[in-house]
This record gives C-alpha cells, sequence and structure tokens, in this order.
C-alpha cells in the first residue's frame, strides 16, 4: 500500500495561540488512522490544516504531491474529501442538490451520486427535502455522502459521531467501514474510543495539540490509556 | 383614477424600478460575501460615464464608448471586490467593508469628477423621456424601459440562480462557504462571479437611469438609500423579493412626494423600512436559514 495522505510538521496558530504543533502521520491506501483527543486537543484544527480551510506551517502531501499553498477548494479538487464538524450541508438546498454539488468533483459525477447512495442508499427516499429539515443524523449522512459523491482518495472526518444516537453511531461506523473498502483512505478524529475500537483502526493520540502516544484500535487496553491520556 | 396611474402608479413604478435594480446588486453581492457594496452608486455612474469620455470628449463612436466603458467597468468592478470586499468576507465584523467600500466610493468618486470638472452632463443617447399619452395615461419609453429590464433582469437572475449549476455554485457558497470549499467550490471565484454579474447590473442600470437624470458623480448616491431599503424590505437574501422591495419603495415614495410633499419621501421610506424589520427582521421574502440538530 503505498502512502495517500502524508503530513510533517504541521502547526497551526490562530494569532497568538497555537493549536497544533509539529504533527506528523501518514494513512495509506484504503487504511483508516483515528486521531482520539478530548475537546480543545487541536483534532478540528488538525483537519483544517490538512484541507487548507486554516493557514498551516509543515507539508502536507497527496500521493506524493505536495498540496503547499493550495486553498481548501484547490486541495478538495485534487481529491482530498473533508467532512467538517457540524456537517456544512447547505440547508437550502435539496439533498439531491447537495449531492449534486459534491459529485462535481468526480470525474463523471453520476457515477459518483450512484456511489454515495449505494453506500447510504437511506438517502433516496429524501432527495427532495431541503437537507436544513433533515435530522442531525440525517445530516451527517447527507455529509458523509456528498463527500464520497466527489470520489475521494482521501477522506477527512471530523467528529462524524457527535450529537447521534447509538444507534446512528453504529451506523457511521458501519459507513466508514465501507469507506475504507472503497480503497479510500480515511482519516478520523473521534472522541468516542469505541468508534477506533470498532473499526479496529490505527489510533493517535492528541493532547494539547501534540501528539502524545499512538494505539490500534484492538488494543486490549486502549481505552484505559486514552482515558489516562485525556486526563493527564 | 387616471390622475393616481400618471403621477403615482406609473412615476412609482419607475422610481421602483430603478430602487429595485440597485437592490438586485446588492442582493447579488451580498448573498455570497454578506457585504453591502456601499460603491455600487459610483458603479451605476461609471458606464454612461465611460461613453460619454469615449465619445463626447474623444469624439470616437458610440459602440466603441459602450465597449471601452464595459471593460472599464469589469476591471474596476473586479479590482474592487479584490481590494475592498474579499478581504473582509469572513473578518466577522461589518465596520472594515462598511468603510472599505465607502472608501473606494469616494475614490471613485474623485476620479470620475475629472473628465467633466464634477459638472453634470447631458446623457444625449439615452432612451426618449418624452411622455406618450396613451387614453389618458402618460407614460415615457424611459418609464417602461426601466419597468420591463428590471423584471426581466430578475427573471434571468432567478432561473440563472435556479437552472444552472453555476447558479447552484453560488447559493451553496452564500449558505456555507466552509462547507462549499470543502468540495472544491471556491468562495474567491464565487464572490468575483458576483462581483461581475453586480456589475453588469450597474452598467444596465446607469445606461437606463441617464435618461431622465444628468450625468453625474453623485448621481448614483442620489439612488443609494433607496436601493438600500428596497433590498432590506425585499429581504437582503432573496432575488425575487427585490420585485416587492423595489415597487413598495417606489410606490409608497411617490406617494409621499405626490400627496405629502417632496420632504416626506424619506420619511415614509424608512417608515416601511421600521415596520418591516420590527415585524419580520429578515425582511418580506428574506430567510433565516433553517438547520435541524
Amino acid at each position: 500500500m503505498s502512502a495517500a495522505l502524508v503530513v510533517e510538521n504541521l502547526g497551526v496558530r490562530y494569532g497568538g495561540v497555537t493549536a497544533l504543533r509539529d504533527v506528523s502521520l501518514s494513512v495509506d491506501e484504503g487504511q483508516i488512522l483515528t486521531v482520539l483527543g478530548a475537546n480543545g486537543a487541536g483534532k478540528t484544527s488538525m483537519l483544517r490544516g490538512i484541507s487548507g480551510l486554516v493557514s498551516s506551517t509543515g507539508t502536507v502531501t497527496h500521493h506524493g504531491r505536495t498540496l503547499g499553498r493550495l486553498d481548501a477548494a484547490a486541495r478538495a479538487r485534487a481529491g482530498l474529501g473533508h467532512v467538517l464538524e457540524g456537517r456544512h450541508v447547505f440547508p437550502d438546498l435539496t439533498v439531491r442538490e447537495n449531492l449534486h454539488l459534491g459529485s462535481l468533483l468526480s470525474p463523471k459525477p453520476a457515477e459518483g451520486v450512484e456511489r454515495a447512495l449505494a453506500l447510504l442508499p437511506e438517502l433516496e427516499e429524501m432527495a427532495g427535502r431541503k437537507a436544513g429539515r433533515l435530522s442531525g443524523g440525517q445530516q451527517q449522512m447527507l455529509a458523509i455522502a456528498r463527500a464520497i459523491s466527489g470520489s475521494p482518495s482521501v477522506l477527512l472526518l471530523d467528529e462524524p459521531t457527535n450529537g447521534l444516537a447509538p444507534m446512528l453511531v453504529q451506523r457511521t461506523i458501519d459507513v466508514i467501514g465501507a469507506i475504507q473498502e472503497l480503497g479510500v483512505a480515511v482519516l478520523l478524529v473521534e472522541q468516542r474510543v469505541e468508534v477506533a475500537q470498532a473499526l479496529g483502526s490505527e489510533v493517535l493520540v492528541l493532547q494539547r495539540g501534540e501528539v502524545v502516544g499512538t494505539a490500534h484500535g484492538t488494543d486490549d487496553d486502549l481505552e484505559d490509556r486514552i482515558h489516562t491520556a485525556y486526563l493527564a | 383614477m387616471t390622475d393616481f396611474i400618471n403621477n403615482v402608479l406609473i412615476p412609482g413604478a419607475a422610481g421602483g424600478a430603478t430602487a429595485g435594480l440597485f437592490a438586485l446588486a446588492f442582493v447579488v453581492m451580498y448573498r455570497t460575501t454578506g457585504v453591502l457594496n456601499f460603491a455600487h452608486g459610483q458603479l451605476v455612474m461609471l458606464m454612461p460615464l465611460g461613453v460619454l469620455v469615449v465619445s463626447d470628449l474623444w469624439g470616437l463612436p458610440v459602440v466603441l464608448g459602450l465597449v471601452v466603458a464595459v471593460l472599464v467597468l469589469a476591471a474596476v468592478v473586479l479590482m474592487e471586490e479584490r481590494v475592498a470586499i474579499r478581504p473582509f468576507v469572513q473578518s466577522g465584523h461589518a465596520m472594515p467593508w462598511i468603510l472599505s467600500t465607502l472608501g473606494f466610493s469616494v475614490v471613485l468618486a474623485e476620479l470620475m469628477a475629472i473628465p467633466y470638472r464634477a459638472q453634470p452632463v447631458r446623457f444625449p443617447w439615452g432612451i426618449s423621456a418624452k411622455a406618450h399619452d396613451l387614453g389618458g395615461i402618460q407614460v415615457s419609453w424611459a418609464e417602461i424601459a426601466i419597468v420591463v429590464a428590471f423584471i426581466l433582469l430578475v427573471a434571468a437572475l432567478t432561473i440563472f440562480d435556479r437552472r444552472t449549476t453555476t447558479g447552484l455554485r453560488l447559493r451553496a457558497v452564500a449558505q456555507d462557504k466552509d462547507g462549499a470549499a470543502a468540495i472544491g467550490i471556491s468562495p474567491g471565484a464565487a464572490s468575483r462571479l458576483s462581483a461581475l454579474i453586480a456589475g453588469g447590473i450597474a452598467a444596465i442600470t446607469g445606461l437606463l437611469i441617464v435618461s431622465t437624470q444628468l450625468v453625474s458623480p453623485e448621481l448614483g448616491l442620489t439612488f443609494l438609500f433607496n436601493g438600500f431599503v428596497a433590498a432590506a424590505v425585499g429581504g437582503l437574501d432573496s432575488l425575487h423579493g427585490v420585485i416587492a422591495g423595489g415597487f413598495i419603495v417606489g410606490i409608497v415614495g411617490q406617494t409621499a412626494a405626490t400627496y405629502m410633499g417632496g420632504n416626506y419621501v424619506q420619511i415614509a421610506m424608512f417608515s416601511v423600512l421600521l415596520v418591516v424589520y420590527l415585524t419580520r427582521p429578515h425582511g418580506l421574502f428574506g430567510r433565516a436559514s433553517v438547520r435541524a440538530v
């Protein structure tokens, strides 16, 4: 497997505040890497730095190509999908229109929408509804489907289970597993340890903007180690 | 009744269409950037002034004047978007863009005052403002043209907005800039395109209003307030809202002018704005974004 995404010494600052310092990671094609961390650990800043939504220092390489000063839209066009925290669907557009816009990144937009709906068929029956009228869980599914419809080779997922009912958390985990099977490299940030455990993914632990440990989702003592890191 | 039509309805509709054209440009720009372009009044004057300079001062053909004026207007619009609007789009504060667009309008007004030394000039190629009698109804081609142009422009932009992928992209940026950027839609490109569309509206507006007005750098400013009220009444994020906003502003203003006197026009308009804002803070057709949680 070749590295789809390589991040080296990523740093993000907001004015005088350092949100992320010297974070390095690598995600292969068809691999899931989960970054766990408490609120304020820098998880969202890390994803936003990688996708270009905030300015950052360090290097982001996508399939061997350094993204450098490309802005967020250009990085998305290069194949870097990003499902943002808070979903960010277009509330006054229908589900169909949201998917159509996402699919325009795909070389074959119709196939992109088909792939997304195959992954999340429940969206088909709400195709004509305004996205702002969907429940939080449905919006989350739409946000994931919209990103997938653009055929990204790397998908950044920002706390997709946040605020979801347990049944929907399991559905989200299944969907992420299915995305991995498509060969997409997934960089997932989460607060829930059980998501990393369910996916059996590689784990990085982020604390106060720095990587403080690595683990694997199948490690027996993962939960204890994470809690120790959270409380440190 | 004929008096009411001649004194209120027809001039009110023409005035409302003028305000509506200003409002339309405001809405186009506001939806994608969140910025109200206070330099729009000067942009409106740029087109007729450009034609005058090329054709009247330099003695070149009017068609060449139109081409040059369009190119100059496009360049100025893109420059304003780059230096006075886009840097402040996501600042989260209104004061920077209020000052930058006002500043840009002052600079433009000073530059536009140079060719004719700030003197108002007649535009000789405008549509006839001579009233024709149609069974007692007095109406001019200039009044008909501005009302028809206004309605057609709103219809065309609404179709563009609803039926084209580019329109859909602009709506996406208007609703969520980060969400749009995350799927490859550049908010900067959307802002540039909106500025060019607003510039196109300015060009048409400028050529229409100089049928009845003298060209001067300050003329656009006269209509700016009416346009702002029309946009706010219709809803700052609503394209079709400008139809209601424009005609309400025009008819109310003309009613006040006819029955109460010219001094009461602005008072009447401000009263309408106040009533609408107190009862519907997002305007008659504007919407607060709906988001389930």
